[in-house]
């Protein structure tokens, strides 16, 4: 963000405090149309400013920003730049007047910036400044229009405050309902009903079932199921969770299940079984970590008996396999042999209480991965979830997440209109549109969607509260479409000198390089470069001289970066110096590193043959 | 709010946002250039929040810990690190360096696997909630959470894993499920990595980890790392008692023009802001030791020309102490940032004589670099290498010759025929070859190969021969040609030698000791320059021996 910028902003919150005061007094017809910018849907961002642009004639400037800001959406969509070229003069008159205005209310600083915006539409060359500017004077106007908004600073602090942790709650820890995008008959809500179908199943008419919940990251998977194990309290049901990347072996999952039932039933339940073994007590005494509450764990001999007990427990039992696919890879597939024959075996009779086992896997190929004996005990349901395949659930989604419902008396009202029109003016900018299209056409994650958002709403300031496209595309930028060696130019002057010998190095042939090779290559440049009998300002043309220590300090620099890799394992026998590394930044990225670092005697030696 | 270091303002904004409100669960900060720093910054701000009750959530407690990728090098150390952290218990020697346990099952341990360490962590969750006198509900009903309010308790775990590259170099295992701690513990838990590697460097195949929440630490420029040093001098300047000390307040203005310049010069190199505290801790002091010498003179008299000393220093004493002193920052930051010496011996051999104002300039700079070079030279020994006997001196050159020249050259460079010509390199033979594939790198460049220890003998007795065998006292009994240095080199303290050259490292011996078969095999390390230096005590031409000269 150029401070320009943030400057304008600056006065864009301040100022309104005693231009407010005289306005309210004089023209309070303007607050009815307040409650429009609420109901105001995505699509219609200018809305709210439309409807009250019934002139009130009391302020020049008033309606001036209306009308630029009612023209706003049409020009945007025309894409027409001659259009938007046309409509500068009028903005700028538009500052002019504002700031003559300003001066009116005896304030002979605000000048400055009035100059400053003047200067910004001028330089705009793309017309994209001068919509961002008049877009933040829509803001301000249908702020404005929003009622007696004499928010102080401290107060538009506070507000953000809040309005952040709320925005944030909803981004970080609401799960995806489907209802919350909005569309009926989403592939989740399917297999959310299925879904309930099926353990309503078990817990109501103790069947024994097992299915299998498909789809990509972040689709929902663990959020539908959590939201149907929550409808059962822990009295009810007993649920088990094992997930193949924290159990990596059946042992463990089976240990991990006892432990589990061990907390949920309090009993160790295979008592029965231990008073037939010979002195399960002495076991228990040697292991002290299998002591728990005074209850003992099974010896592990004998964890395996425990799968069978599950079907015959005085509560259904629901076993959660997240990762799937991981437990198939296990030797075998004992366990979810064990488990699925257990639920196959699981018969509807009074002393029996149902038991189903779900699993969860983005790996398309799950089933094919089961083996014969697996999968024919394996009811091959698979229920299907998936990210919204519409740009508009995407969008509604957004709108959501920025816009959740929360009750906080200290919160004025004023604040929440002017949020929720500001939002509206957000999502309805024409570029902010087109980020999400091509965020959308490439992933359709909505995680991307949280993170993005998340990071607009976590660098909102006191000085910009309000959602813009900068802060979008910077968010996006980071967020999303991540450059691998973004920082690349400022490294030390040393880091590049090797980066470019690489290239040289590498363009003779030589993909694996020492460094004696780039240490040999710098020193030949410095030297041919140094060998001009030209100087500057009493200095020498030539590259900067690096002593061979400084630049060994700076390619360990490197390697620790990972920026260079070590293509052989380091021997006690091969020096440092001498030992192979390989590149793994392109030459590209070094061109443009070395470009944007502006050294031009790197320059000179890059695109020197 | 402590004062943030200049160039973390937005990062320190975000992340305080983030931490004190619902943080994503998965936070990756990559920072290429300054990571002790970034996770000093880091430790402070959530010292910051965790101390503090954050104001936008009343009730909400942080707790946090950071563990390290480098000393975490076994699981059970990472998970008693992070545990411990953050309870913040501390492992008593007098009772037996116990681990943290949860008072309600004793005898638990939870260092021993995973799934462990997750039921100590949601133990800890709820101690942490009990002892924050916020009644968990979690205590057995909402495990399963009823809903997604009563599971998260108000106490929040942030822990910060420094050096994930480390971790993952040495336990790739618990990758994964870190970055899915909150959903496996299903606490609220929000993990931070911290890298000077990329995410796409440490991210586990098929996708098994969430993408996390990007955090780029811009590199420092310049004007922000000149700030942070000129920072550091009040903190310096109160560890000092005595009243005449290099950082006293009054020195300040002239700290930061030296700092200016200090950066000036050394940023392009580094932007390390540690090593430059550390370049600017060496030449401070005897920077200022003139001005300081001046005080001491005067200071004498009392408190009244205490005042006139510490008067700001003119224009004139900062010119001249910068024209007496900026030449050497290169020197420091040649000989520190490789740590070829550590920072107070470089100031001492640095340091000005005293009184050094009072000269005139010219007088003054030539007895800054007397005293500096006297210092050198006595303190400097020289390296090993000079110090060993003549033989040894010879092995070490013929097995710099045998690693670097090819073989099949021996015979042209120090072959001895009639022909005196025959010695000569042929020329010719090199341009009859096509120029195909990658261009071919000398030795000297690739690396010292190898080379057979009849190989190294025979290099070995033509040197002597060519260079040392006139020297040689009662030669009259030999009367064949080479006959003596034959026998010289056959001699059992040749290969005494050899093996105590091994010992100290300059050869290597590349075949295992135990085999019987063959000669054994050696590598010369020692570096090109060290030979060469060798070679002219000698009074041996090295460059003519090379096969490829240099």
């Amino acid at each position: 963000m150029p401070p320009k910028r943030k400057l304008a902003n600056d006065t864009s919150i301040e100022e309104p405090a005693p231009k407010r005061t005289l306005r309210s007094s004089k023209a309070p017809q303007v607050i009815e149309p307040d409650p429009k910018p609420k109901r105001s849907r995505t699509r219609a961002p200018a809305n709210p400013l439309a409807s009250s642009s019934n002139p009130t004639r009391t302020n020049h400037s008033n309606t001036e920003t209306k009308k630029e800001s009612l023209e706003q959406p049409s020009n945007s969509k025309s894409k027409n730049g001659r259009r938007i070229r046309q409509n500068k003069p009028s903005d700028e008159s538009s500052t002019n007047v504002n700031a003559e205005n300003l001066e009116q209310n005896i304030q002979p600083p605000k000048k400055k910036p009035a100059r400053q915006a003047k200067k910004r539409v001028v330089t705009g060359s793309s017309g994209c400044r001068g919509l961002g500017q008049v877009q933040t004077d829509g803001d301000e106007c249908a702020s404005q229009n929003a009622g007696h908004l004499q928010i102080p600073t401290v107060e538009i602090a506070k507000c953000l405050a809040t309005q952040k942790l709320v925005v944030l709650q909803k981004l970080n820890t609401s799960a995806l309902g489907p209802a919350e995008v909005g569309v009926s008959e989403s592939i989740n809500d399917t297999t959310s009903k299925q879904l309930l179908d099926l353990l309503r199943g078990t817990v109501e008419r103790a069947e024994g079932n097992s299915c299998l919940i498909l789809g990509p990251r972040g689709s929902g998977k663990s959020a539908i199921l959590d939201e149907h194990l929550n409808t059962w309290s822990q009295n009810q049901v007993i649920v088990i969770r094992l997930c193949g990347w924290l159990q990596s072996t059946d042992r463990h999952a089976l240990r991990e299940l006892a432990i589990q039932l061990l907390h949920q039933t309090g009993t160790s339940l295979l008592s029965g079984l231990q008073d037939d073994e010979d002195s399960p007590q002495e076991v228990t005494g040697e292991d002290p970590d299998t002591m728990m509450n005074g209850v003992s764990l099974p010896p592990s001999s004998q964890l395996h008996s425990l799968i069978p007990v599950l079907s015959s427990l005085n509560r259904p039992v629901i076993v959660v396999l997240d990762g799937f696919d991981l437990f198939a890879l296990h030797p075998r597939q004992s366990l979810l042999y064990c488990l699925l024959d257990a639920v196959q075996n699981c018969r509807a009779s009074p002393e029996n209480k149902g038991m189903a086992v779900i699993g969860m896997s983005s790996r398309i190929d799950t089933i094919q991965l089961l083996e014969k004996r697996v999968k024919s005990r394996f009811s091959g349901r698979t229920l299907r979830t998936g990210p919204p395949t519409t740009l508009d659930q995407w969008q509604t989604f957004a709108r959501h997440m920025l816009l959740p419902k929360f009750e906080d008396a200290t919160i004025p009202a004023s604040w929440h209109i002017r949020w929720t029109s500001s939002v509206d003016a957000f999502l309805g900018d024409e570029r902010v549109q087109r980020t999400f299209r091509e965020a959308f056409s490439i992933t359709r994650d909505l995680s991307i969607l949280r993170r993005t958002l998340s990071h607009v709403v976590a660098r909102l300031s006191q000085h910009r509260p309000i959602l813009d496209f900068d802060g979008l595309q910077a968010a996006m930028k980071q967020q999303r479409q991540r450059l691998s060696h973004a920082n690349l130019h400022s490294l030390s002057y040393p880091a590049l000198c090797l980066l470019v010998a690489i290239t040289h190095v590498e363009s003779s042939g030589h993909t694996a390089f020492n460094f004696e090779m780039l240490l040999e290559n710098f020193q030949d440049q410095v030297r041919s470069s140094s060998s001009a009998p030209v100087q500057v300002n009493g200095g020498s043309i030539g590259m900067m001289r690096c002593s061979r220590e400084i630049l060994m300090s700076a390619f360990e620099s490197l390697v620790a970066a990972r920026l260079l890799v070590s293509v052989n394992a380091a021997t006690a026998t091969t020096p440092k110096v001498f030992s192979k590394h390989r590149c793994v930044v392109e030459r590209e990225d070094i061109k443009k590193a070395v470009e944007i670092s502006g050294q031009s005697n790197l320059k000179k030696w890059l695109t020197k043959s | 709010m402590a004062q943030v270091l200049p160039g973390y303002e937005l990062f320190s904004d975000e992340l305080t946002t983030l931490i004190s409100t619902f943080p994503p669960p998965f936070i990756y900060v990559h920072d290429q250039e300054s990571l002790p720093i970034t996770c000093r910054v880091t430790d402070a701000l959530l010292n910051n929040i965790s101390l503090g009750e954050s104001s936008v959530q009343p009730g909400a407690k942080v707790k946090h810990t950071r563990v390290d990728g480098i000393s975490c090098f076994t699981t059970r150390l990472f998970y008693e690190a992070v545990i411990n952290g953050l309870v913040g218990h501390q492992a008593d020697w007098e009772e037996g360096c116990s681990n943290w346990a949860p008072e309600e099952d004793l005898g638990v341990r939870w260092n021993e696997n995973l799934d462990t360490f997750l039921h100590g962590l949601r133990a800890v969750h709820r101690h942490l909630c009990k002892q924050n006198g916020i009644s968990s509900t979690s205590n057995t009903a909402s495990d399963k959470g009823k809903d997604k309010q009563s599971q998260y308790d108000n106490v929040r775990l942030v822990i910060v894993v420094e050096r994930i590259e480390r971790l993952r170099d040495n336990l790739p295992e618990l990758i994964v499920p870190l970055t899915r701690l909150a959903e496996l513990a299903r606490i609220d838990v929000s993990v931070i990595f911290m890298s000077q590697v990329g995410w796409q460097d440490i991210r586990p195949p098929f996708g098994a980890s969430p993408d996390p929440y990007y955090i780029d630490i811009n590199p420092p420029a310049k004007e922000n790392v000149v700030k942070y040093l000129i920072s550091n001098f009040a903190e310096l300047s109160k560890r000092f008692d005595e009243t005449v000390n290099p950082y006293h307040p009054a020195l300040q203005s002239l700290y930061t023009h030296f700092v200016t310049f200090l950066c000036d010069v050394c940023f392009p190199f580094t932007h390390d802001q540690q090593e430059l505290q550390y370049i600017a801790a060496a030449r401070w002091p005897g920077f200022v030791k003139p001005v300081l010498d001046r005080y001491t003179s005067h200071g004498e008299d009392g408190e009244a020309q205490e005042a006139m000393s510490w008067a700001p220093h003119t224009e004139e004493i900062r010119m001249r102490l910068a024209k007496l002193f900026n030449p050497s920052l290169n020197s420091a930051l040649e000989a520190l940032l490789p740590r070829q010496t550590n920072a107070t011996e470089w100031s001492q051999t640095h340091e000005p004589p005293p009184n050094i104002l009072n000269l005139p300039p010219l007088q003054a700079n030539q007895a800054i670099s007397k005293s500096t070079a006297d210092k050198r030279s006595t303190l400097e020994s020289g390296s090993g290498m000079k110090n060993l006997p003549k033989m040894c001196k010879y092995i070490l050159l013929a097995s710099f010759l045998a690693s670097t020249n090819p073989a099949k050259s021996d015979l042209r460079m120090f072959g001895r025929g009639l022909d005196e010509k025959k010695r000569k390199r042929k020329f010719t033979q090199r341009t009859t070859k096509a120029n195909v594939g990658p261009a071919k790198i000398p030795q000297r460049l690739i690396g010292p190969s190898p080379f057979p220890l009849d190989r190294m003998i025979a290099i070995l007795g033509a040197l002597l021969e060519e260079n040392d065998a006139d020297t040689w006292i009662g030669s009259r009994e030999f009367l064949i040609a080479g006959e003596q240095t034959d026998l010289e080199t056959m001699r059992v303290g040749v290969l005494a030698d050899v093996m105590e050259l091994t010992s100290m490292r300059l050869l290597h011996r590349t075949s295992p000791a135990d085999r019987l078969d063959g000669p054994p095999m050696f590598k010369c390390v020692v570096s090109y320059e060290d030979c060469l230096a060798l070679a002219k005590q000698l009074d041996v031409a090295l460059n003519d021996l090379l096969w490829d000269p240099v």
